[in-house]
């Protein structure tokens, strides 16, 4: 039990969890920053950027707006971190890692990446700021239409995985990689390309990436709920935006790709297919533009949620 | 049930302090009645099935006993509901809690001792039982095996029943550990507390009403697309007609 209880502290505090998780978001950061840049055909900033700006941002004063909610302010960027370092010790490095049992399953995973969107929307509300409360009810509509899509291309996965193991359905994530592992990837079973795309169309809008980075549109809501944020508390907000990309990262690595040789070679394929996907969404970030609120949920209702709809029933078909 | 008993009790604070018929009479309460905003939080949260507190183990065994006995669009369903719930949640937070103060809300005091110490022993129940379902699963595993059925699967300091291996203490321990982080981040950074006004982009003397974003301005495109589905007529109006009302 005690032995137990260690390892999980440790897993959810150093690695993969909590720092690991945090430095390599970071770093994926100064990536996409990069590449954007040289995308635009700008130098870009050095790649450690992120980390100096987190330096920086503790040195700076903290405003709180007379109208705000000090408390609930000053404690969703720690709620949301926490929760963020928690989710990024679920998942499982092919090989190199397996997650303890006692945290729970997919489903208290995708309960637990939906935190950071609640504790943007109260910082947003809590700021006291008309920009920040556009910002929660834009956030709230984009989490409402994108929600729907992943929850089907998850419960996709699981009822087939569940169905090749000979299960009603298989929410263990360990399993699911284990799974592939032996028996080949979902990325390469064209039945499950459905749920794959589900989940691609997933990840720009959880993680705020143009085309749909409108809750935290800078020209027009100067970045929403983030208006009234200066100094360590934002530091903590960019803090959980960046574990936050490595665990919708992982997350999607571990259901569809997780293959990958065993022992410390299997950390860096893990981080290797972490730096292809990044630059991916870097590509994406730098070529389009911003949609306005109601396109992009129109546009969720309709595209992903068929696709995630198609990617069920062809599970539920095929068995 | 905890839960929905704190929340009517949150409800009644409010209108034994200003009666009131309509949410958007209400803002900033926040910060006149903070034991009452607490207890709302921590009630809303947990009905919306954030992890760990209480209301999220219960829907947990929910979902996996639709999925596990295939009834998936069922359990689906239900996952999604909570999303409802939660948004529902957050309006009235908004609209009642935060933000800038209304006129009735600026009148209004923290609720009396004897209205806030029931919804403070529901709160410390439900976290109680929250971290440890076996003060609740133990005795009826008892009683279980007393009349002859299969006990569930339970122990003082254990998980939840079911196919996850869930344990609400080993999930509340490992965010506390990981808040410790950022708490450190903010000790380590020493930053000092300033009061600032909020930046409304150059514009002064706005009166407070005006800044306060009301009940019914939040979510209007779910509201809108859940119309034009139902091919209900738009209850909002079109921006020029809009920006017309405006300007007389």
């Amino acid at each position: 039990m005690t032995t137990d209880t260690l390892r999980t502290l440790l897993t959810v505090l150093v690695f993969p969890g909590g720092l690991f998780a945090m430095a390599l978001g970071l770093a994926l950061k100064g990536v996409e920053r990069r590449a954007i840049a040289r995308l635009q055909r700008r130098v870009g900033p050095p790649l450690i950027q992120p980390f100096y700006d987190l330096i920086k941002l503790m040195r700076k004063r903290t405003l709180i707006p007379d109208t705000a909610n000090a408390f609930v302010f000053l404690a969703v960027p720690v709620a949301g971190l926490a929760s963020m370092a928690v989710a990024a010790s679920m998942i499982p490095i092919p090989g190199f890692y397996e997650p303890s049992t006692g945290l729970g399953n997919l489903i208290v995973l995708f309960y637990l990446i939906s935190i950071p969107a609640v504790s943007l929307m109260l910082a947003g509300s809590a700021s006291g700021s008309p920009y920040g409360a556009i910002g929660f009810s834009r956030e709230m509509a984009i989490v409402l239409a994108y929600e729907g899509p992943i929850l089907l291309s998850l419960v996709a996965v699981a009822l087939h995985a569940g169905a090749v193991t000979g299960q009603p359905i298989l929410l263990s994530l360990t399993e699911i990689v284990r799974y592939q592992q032996e028996h080949g990837a979902f990325l390469f079973d064209p039945w499950m390309w459905p749920a794959l795309l589900t989940y691609l169309c997933f990840i720009p809008a959880n993680l705020g990436i143009a085309p749909f980075d409108i809750p935290e549109a800078e020209s027009e809501v100067l970045e929403g709920p983030l208006v009234e944020y200066s100094g360590p508390p934002l530091g903590l907000m960019k803090l959980m935006s960046v574990t936050k990309s490595v665990v919708v990262l992982g997350l999607g690595i571990a259901l569809f790709f997780p293959n990958g040789p065993a022992g410390l070679a299997g950390l860096f394929i893990f981080l290797a297919k972490c730096l292809v996907l990044v630059l991916a969404v870097s590509v994406l970030k730098a070529a389009v533009g911003r949609m306005r609120i109601d396109q992009a949920v129109l546009f969720y209702l309709k595209w992903p949620e068929l696709l995630g709809f198609a990617g069920l029933a062809l599970v539920i078909a095929r068995f | 049930m905890l839960l929905k008993n704190a929340l009517f009790l949150v409800a009644g604070c409010i209108l034994a302090q200003a009666h009131i018929n309509s949410l958007d009479e209400l803002g900033g309460l926040g910060r006149k009645m903070p034991v009452t905003f607490a207890v709302f939080l921590f009630a809303g949260m947990s009905l919306a099935g954030i992890p760990p507190l209480n209301g999220f183990g219960s829907k947990l065994m929910i979902y996996e006993a639709a999925f596990e006995g295939g009834h998936y669009m069922l359990g689906l369903s239900a996952l999604m509901s909570s999303l409802f719930t939660l948004a529902a949640i957050l309006k009235f937070a908004h609209t009642a809690f935060m933000g800038q103060l209304s006129e009735r809300a600026s009148k209004m005091t923290e609720a009396p001792m004897v209205m806030l110490a029931p919804m403070l022993l529901l709160v410390g129940a439900s976290i109680a039982v929250g971290l440890f379902p076996g003060l609740l699963l133990v005795p009826i595993a008892h009683l279980q095996t007393g009349l002859g059925l299969e006990p569930v699967q339970a122990s003082w300091l254990g998980g939840l029943p079911g196919v996850s291996s869930y344990n609400p203490l080993v999930m509340t321990v490992a965010l506390v550990a990981t808040g410790l982080i950022g708490w450190l981040y903010y000790r380590l950074s020493g930053s000092r507390h300033v009061t600032s006004y909020i930046h409304t982009g150059g514009g002064v003397m706005i009166p407070n009403a005006r800044m306060h974003l009301p009940a019914s301005a939040l979510y209007e495109t779910p509201e809108r697309l859940i119309r034009l589905a139902l091919r209900d007529k738009p209850q909002v109006q079109d921006p020029q007609t809009e920006s017309h009302a405006h300007d007389h």
